[in-house]
């Protein structure tokens, strides 16, 4: 065979990483013009750099921040709500779920509840919250997994329940009971669902710990967020924002690599 | 001759719905011996699948006995049931797949291991064995579904329309391929299909089925020499003709509409 001449596939390969490279590039072009312009314009005074802030301006604020507000302490507080908070509600989710695919008679009883449940504006419940639990770490966590949980539930049901009835009656010709199918067809078939769910939710898990450090926290990234409008110093709100989104990216860049191992895993195309 | 190991008396069911009941099956009776390939053929929507179930054990007639002389050793249910579509899960590999009867009823032992891995290679699946079903040909997976049925060795085999979901070329050499193989391990067979010439080429006996509420109203038997039990080459033969249309006439006048 001719070696020096690249194959076809070798062709493909090399299309396909540069498509891969060019939109990298893109992506970091975007984000680098963008706080270029945004500190051209504070700078030229094109904007009011108070109430808007600069690249310039944020970097400074953090390191600000950073050395004299405990910066980090307040970071690792959010991530550690937010985390605990998208744990319980997968491991309450998955429980509740499971129950309701367990017994019909207790998913057609519950049903309007969790309807309801889960069109409430979660943030109403937030006053309630801090009456009860007071201002500490709990209220925020539930805070957390009260915005998240009841569309978690009703979603891990739904994808539950839409298992092929007939690889469900597969199963029962091998002599299988409900707890066979539940853990060898229903949870592994579910599993990319379950994942799409659980991107859905760090998300909101994050915008309900945030609430709740708004409303009830002396620390946290949406206690800097609320006290640095309270004060009128707008750099250290656009700051926590922009660690908002880091953090944001990050959660979710985490999923996504589980997600990857799972599809490497089976085989499927990415 | 061989002993009955199935026998039906007058079986009946009904669904029930809110609107009201159903009769799909009234006063079925028949007996299946032991190493007989039997086809069952219907117009559709006759109950056949549900009697399989019925069989099976997955419902419980309504009236009349479903007789298991096998079953009072207390060896355990003995029947296998192959469903239309292979139904292999795409997480599983092809071997991982073929042992899932076993491990769901616990019964994975080297010595069942082994009866499976010597299954893939009689049916020419041991070089797939590591790969998923998506990586294989329709065929192939619905060789290794066959595998996981076979591998929890049932006296009796119920093919529900087996190959029905594989393309026309494939479905005649897999089924002839997939018969001989079971013929010769013995196995009793009940095999339900809308397709006369695989039913006649195929089994020993044919049972038709009326319309809903249905019940056997012919038996055909099959006489075909083994060098004509092909699906192709049985319609070489004199008699294939004349069972065509017997069946032909008997199916033709269930399907005529209802008044």
């Amino acid at each position: 065979m001719n070696q020096n001449q690249p194959s076809n596939h070798e062709l493909f390969i090399k299309a396909h990483k540069r498509h891969h490279f060019l939109v990298g590039f893109y992506r970091i072009m975007l984000f680098v013009v963008f706080l270029i312009l945004w500190e051209y314009s504070a700078r030229a005074e094109l904007i009011d750099s108070f109430f808007f802030s600069s690249p310039s301006g944020i970097l400074a604020c953090i390191y600000r921040l950073a050395s004299e507000e405990n910066l980090l302490f307040h970071i690792s507080t959010t991530l550690f709500e937010t985390t605990v908070s998208f744990l319980l509600v997968m491991l309450i989710s998955l429980l509740t779920a499971s129950l309701l695919w367990y017994s019909d008679y207790f998913s057609e009883v519950l049903e309007p509840y969790l309807v309801i449940l889960n069109s409430l504006p979660k943030s109403a419940l937030a006053p309630l919250l801090i009456v009860w639990l007071g201002t500490g770490t709990k209220t925020i966590i539930i805070a957390g997994i009260s915005v998240a949980v009841f569309g978690s539930i009703i979603s891990v049901f739904t994808s539950f329940k839409q298992t092929d009835k007939d690889k469900i009656m597969l199963m029962e010709t091998l002599g299988g009971n409900k707890g066979d199918v539940f853990f060898k067809l229903i949870l592994p078939s579910s599993l990319p669902q379950l994942i799409s769910i659980a991107k859905v939710n760090i998300g909101l898990a994050l915008v309900g710990v945030i609430i709740g450090e708004f409303l009830a926290a002396r620390r946290g990234l949406g206690y800097l967020i609320i006290y640095g409008s309270q004060v009128f110093k707008l750099d250290m709100v656009i700051s926590s924002i922009l660690i908002l989104c880091i953090i944001a990216f990050g959660f979710y860049k985490i999923i996504q690599f589980f997600e990857h191992g799972h599809k490497k895993k089976n085989h499927a195309p990415s | 001759m061989s002993k009955n190991i199935l026998s039906l008396r007058h079986v009946a069911y009904s669904y029930h719905t809110t609107q009201g009941e159903t009769l799909a099956l009234k006063d079925i009776s028949f007996d299946i011996k032991q190493g007989e390939f039997v086809a069952l053929v219907g117009p559709s929507g006759c109950g056949k699948t549900t009697l399989l179930s019925l069989i099976f054990g997955l419902l419980t007639p309504q009236s009349g006995n479903i007789i298991l002389p096998h079953k009072e050793d207390g060896a355990g249910n003995s029947i296998g049931y192959m469903l239309q579509r292979d139904h292999l899960f795409p997480w599983r590999t092809i071997y991982q797949n073929a042992i899932l009867g076993l491990e769901i009823q616990k019964k994975l032992t080297p010595a069942t291991k082994a009866y499976v891995e010597h299954l893939l290679e009689e049916y020419e699946l041991s070089d797939f064995s590591d790969k998923y079903p998506d990586q294989l040909s329709g065929g192939m997976k619905q060789r290794a579904a066959l595998i996981r049925t076979l591998a929890l060795n049932p006296d009796i085999l119920l093919l529900d329309e087996p190959f029905s979901a594989l393309d026309y070329q494939t479905r005649l050499n897999v089924s002839d391929d997939i018969c001989k193989r079971i013929r010769k391990a013995g196995k009793t067979v009940i095999l339900i299909t809308h397709d006369l010439s695989e039913a006649i080429s195929l089994s020993d006996r044919i049972l038709v089925l009326s319309k809903r509420p249905s019940t056997i109203k012919y038996e055909l038997q099959i006489d075909l020499d083994d060098a004509h039990r092909h699906p192709v080459r049985s319609r070489t033969t004199r008699q294939f003709g004349e069972y065509f249309n017997i069946l032909w006439e008997e199916l033709q006048n269930e399907s005529e509409p209802a008044k």
